[in-house]
This record gives structure tokens, C-alpha cells and sequence, in this order.
């Protein structure tokens, strides 16, 4: 399992770059479809491209509760955590 | 359905072009004058994807839609802009034959490999055949009539024959027609190979002696139309007007054209009559001519059978451009609007010598002409007959 910060660092990185924006933007408090224009869709799209870096399974249904990035810093904890 | 107002005339003001004989109208007219390599797969090779969607419109479109979105965005900017326009009365008449099933391909394969949970969210918005059509007014912002006929190669005619009765009928003021192409798949190769119906030598030949298939292709090309009042109050360029349109259906065979290419004559001449012309009127025929023994025979009984033998000079672009399904009847379109502009005929390239039993006038070098009443065809699988009249 990653270590907390090297799972926040890593995070960032293959999110900044599936979702197409800075990392700058990818604050805990970003909401994900006002702020970084992430609709349903890209949001299970990039939650496949976690799963894949991380190993985890991350459920189709864990994204309706989860509006900002650090609740899907959050999320993946979590899963990981489970794992 | 309440009654319509006094019927509108319908002019192109715009015209945008993805094809394998060049992107843009400059080198899609310089193209159609280049004999090209024989290959019996004819792919777009000048495009540049990342000159018109960014890299997650990309991954989240089919190579068909990012060809639409581009022809659509050309045939605007050709118009030098847009007028304002109610969006409620803006359209789009986007047709294609496969759709996305270049998508559909590569996700059987993820589900087969990596298993259900691998398989993109995207895949029916992607795969699904309107999804050009949608694309367009997204990104226009149009909210009007935005619909997808998918007669398979009639449909390019067919949307822009649709259309263009947006128009007539009062519905819309502004529309985008034409179709949207890109489904040479392992999978769909395959099955034309199987069927016989591709070039064994990856030469098109429209109407020639030799002729052993068509060349399968991908493309797109967008028409922007637009009531004739409005266009030249506002003193827009106009390309030709949409003057006529015909859908029928053989009912004959699934794949096989109707003996004596009686479905397709009767098309022509509906075609002919909506435009308020009579065949004498007609100075080109713009063919389907795709380069299969069945099609280029039965097309030209009906040509010969509708303006008599020899009567007419018929070209067929399909040499150079190859087959591209839905998107063909639009590519051809454009490629009659610029013969209008030009005025002259593009050569039916890789045509030798005309198959003698064909009673008709191939143009096999570019003619000068005088511009004039042009019709053009498109047949599909199922038996669909599309004729357009584009008249200068």
C-alpha cells in the first residue's frame, strides 16, 4: 500500500493529467463539476484510471456521495484501506 | 400538423471537407484532379485532430464525430461566420452509415480481455450513430431539429436532402447537413471482403470495363444552408441552391440494386421534378458510381433510362476519394459546388476504358462545363435511393 503522502503526490499527478488540468486546481476543496468540469461519465472514466495505478476497485456507485477532489482522496484511502 | 407557410428556397453558404482526397476545399479540389496510390483502403491522411477538439474531446469521441465536428466548424468558418440566428431554429442533418463501430470494435476487445469493468462509460455516447449529429449542436449551442438518417450510403444525400426541408418548410432558418464517416474496422473489412464487395485490386474505377469493387474510405463533409432571402439580404457568397430531393426505397433485395436500375431512374426523376425541372434541364449527373459490377451497371441503365443514352456527362469522384458509406452523398455534394465554382467536371479517375455495355458519357479527363441543374445520387444496402438537384 502507498504511503499517505506518496498516495496524495501520485494522485495528483494521474489526475492532473487524465482530467487535463493543473495540478494547482486540484485543491480538496475543488468541487469536481463546477469547478473542474468532471460530468458522471469522466468521473467513472478517471476512477478506472485510479484503479488501475492503485489497484483498487473503486464501485460505480461511490461517486454519487463524493462532490470535491479531496472527498475522492478520500475515497481512494478508504478503498485502499479496505483492500 | 398545422399548415406550412409559402415554401423557401434552400442555398449552401458554407461548405466544410475531411476526405481522403485532402482536407480543406483547396486541397479536396486539387485532390480530385491526383490519381491516388491504389489502395483499397482509403483513410483521411492530412488530418489534424488536435486543430479542432482538445485531447479529452478526443478520447471521448469517435474518429466519425471528431470528422463532423471538423467539417461543421469548416463549413462555418467557409461562411465567413455565422448570421445571428433563434437557436431554436438552427439544425443539424448529420447522416452516417456505421456510426462509431470503430469504438464499438476496440471495446468488445477491452470486455473480452479485461472484463466488464474495464469497458469505457463513454462507449454509447461514442458508439451510438447521432452521436455527430449531437456533437455539432453542442457545440454551436443549437437547439433546433438535430437528427441522424442512417440509410447506410444514401445517407449523406439523404440528410442533406432532409435538411434542406428544414428550410423549405419554414422549421429552421440555419442548418448543418451532411454526413460523417470513419468504420474501416478489421471487423467491417472483413465483411465486405467476405461479401465480394471490395476492390480486390485497390483500384476504383467507376463505370470502367475492369471495374472488381469499390475502395472502402472514411470522411465527412457538412453543408451550411439557409433560406435565400436571408442569405442574400445579408449579401452571404452563395455556392448553389439546393433546389431538389428524392428518397425512395427499391424493396427489391437487401444489397442488390433493382434490375435495370429501375429504382434508382424513378429516384432521379422525383428528384428532378421537386427542383421543378425536367430531365432536359440536367447538365451533370453526379453518380454514386462506386466501381462495383452491380451498382456502376444498374445506375447507368437509369441514367441512360432517365436523359437518354449519352445524353449527360456523369462523373463519379470515387476514384480518388474512394467509398465512404454516409459520408460519400455529402463529399460528392461539395464536390458539385466547387465544379460550380471552378466550372469545371472532375475526371472519374482510375477509369480507362469504359465498360461499352454502359450507355453513358464518363468524363474520364477534367471538362470545362457551364454550369448547370447537376444531379447527384447516393444508393445504399437496404435498397435506399437518395438524388439531390444542386443547381448553381
Amino acid at each position: 500500500m502507498a504511503a499517505p503522502d506518496d498516495l496524495h503526490e501520485r494522485l495528483l499527478a494521474l489526475s492532473a493529467q487524465t482530467l487535463e488540468v493543473g495540478p494547482d486546481q486540484l485543491t480538496a476543496e475543488a468541487l469536481l463539476n463546477d469547478d473542474l468540469g468532471i460530468d458522471s461519465l469522466a468521473a467513472i472514466e478517471w476512477g478506472m484510471t485510479i484503479e488501475d495505478a492503485f489497484g483498487v476497485v473503486i464501485p460505480e456507485q461511490a461517486w454519487v456521495d463524493v462532490t470535491t477532489y479531496g472527498a475522492v482522496e478520500d475515497l481512494v484511502r478508504r478503498q485502499l484501506a479496505s483492500a | 400538423m398545422r399548415a406550412r407557410p409559402a415554401p423557401r428556397r434552400v442555398v449552401v453558404t458554407g461548405i466544410g471537407v475531411v476526405s481522403p482526397a485532402g482536407t480543406g476545399l483547396e486541397a479536396f479540389w486539387t485532390g480530385l484532379q491526383t490519381r491516388p496510390p491504389l489502395r483499397r483502403q482509403r483513410e483521411v491522411t492530412d488530418f489534424d485532430v488536435g486543430s479542432w477538439l482538445t485531447g479529452k474531446e478526443q478520447r471521448h469521441h469517435d474518429r466519425f464525430t471528431h470528422f463532423a465536428i471538423a467539417a461543421a466548424q469548416m463549413a462555418v468558418e467557409h461562411a465567413g461566420g455565422l448570421p445571428a440566428v433563434e437557436p431554436t431554429r438552427a439544425g443539424v442533418s448529420l447522416g452516417t452509415g456505421i456510426g462509431g463501430v470503430g469504438t464499438l470494435e476496440t471495446q468488445v476487445a477491452v470486455l473480452a480481455e479485461r472484463g466488464p469493468g474495464r469497458v469505457s462509460p463513454f462507449t454509447i455516447p461514442m458508439v451510438m450513430p447521432n452521436a455527430g449529429a449531437a456533437a455539432v449542436a453542442l457545440r454551436l449551442g443549437w437547439q433546433g431539429p438535430c437528427e441522424t438518417l442512417t440509410t447506410a450510403c444514401a445517407a449523406g444525400t439523404h440528410s442533406i436532402g432532409a435538411g434542406a426541408r428544414l428550410i423549405v418548410d419554414g422549421r429552421c432558418d440555419l442548418v448543418l447537413a451532411g454526413g460523417a464517416e470513419s468504420s474501416m474496422t478489421p471487423t467491417t473489412v472483413a465483411a465486405f471482403t467476405k461479401m465480394t464487395a471490395l476492390s480486390e485490386t485497390g483500384l476504383s474505377r467507376p463505370f470502367d470495363i475492369d471495374r472488381d469493387g469499390f475502395c472502402i474510405a472514411e470522411g465527412a463533409a457538412v453543408l451550411l444552408l439557409e433560406d435565400r432571402d436571408s442569405a442574400l439580404a445579408r449579401g452571404a457568397h452563395v455556392y448553389g441552391e439546393v433546389a431538389g430531393a428524392a428518397s425512395t426505397c427499391d424493396a427489391h433485395h437487401i444489397t442488390a440494386p433493382s434490375p435495370g436500375g429501375v429504382g434508382a431512374a424513378a429516384c432521379m426523376r422525383m428528384a428532378i421534378d421537386d427542383a421543378g425541372l425536367v430531365p432536359a434541364d440536367v447538365r451533370h449527373v453526379n453518380a454514386h458510381g462506386t466501381s462495383t459490377p452491380l451498382n456502376d451497371q444498374a445506375e447507368a441503365q437509369a441514367v441512360a433510362t432517365v436523359f437518354g443514352p449519352g445524353a449527360v456527362p456523369v462523373t463519379s469522384i470515387k476514384g480518388v476519394t474512394g467509398h465512404g458509406l454516409g459520408a460519400a452523398g455529402a463529399l460528392e455534394a461539395a464536390a458539385v459546388l466547387l465544379s460550380f465554382a471552378h466550372r469545371e467536371l472532375p475526371p472519374t479517375m482510375g477509369t480507362t476504358v469504359v465498360d461499352p455495355s454502359l450507355e453513358i458519357d464518363v468524363v474520364l479527363e477534367p471538362r470545362a462545363w457551364e454550369p448547370g441543374p447537376t444531379v447527384s445520387n447516393s444508393f445504399g444496402f437496404g435498397g435506399h435511393n437518395g438524388s439531390l438537384v444542386l443547381v448553381p
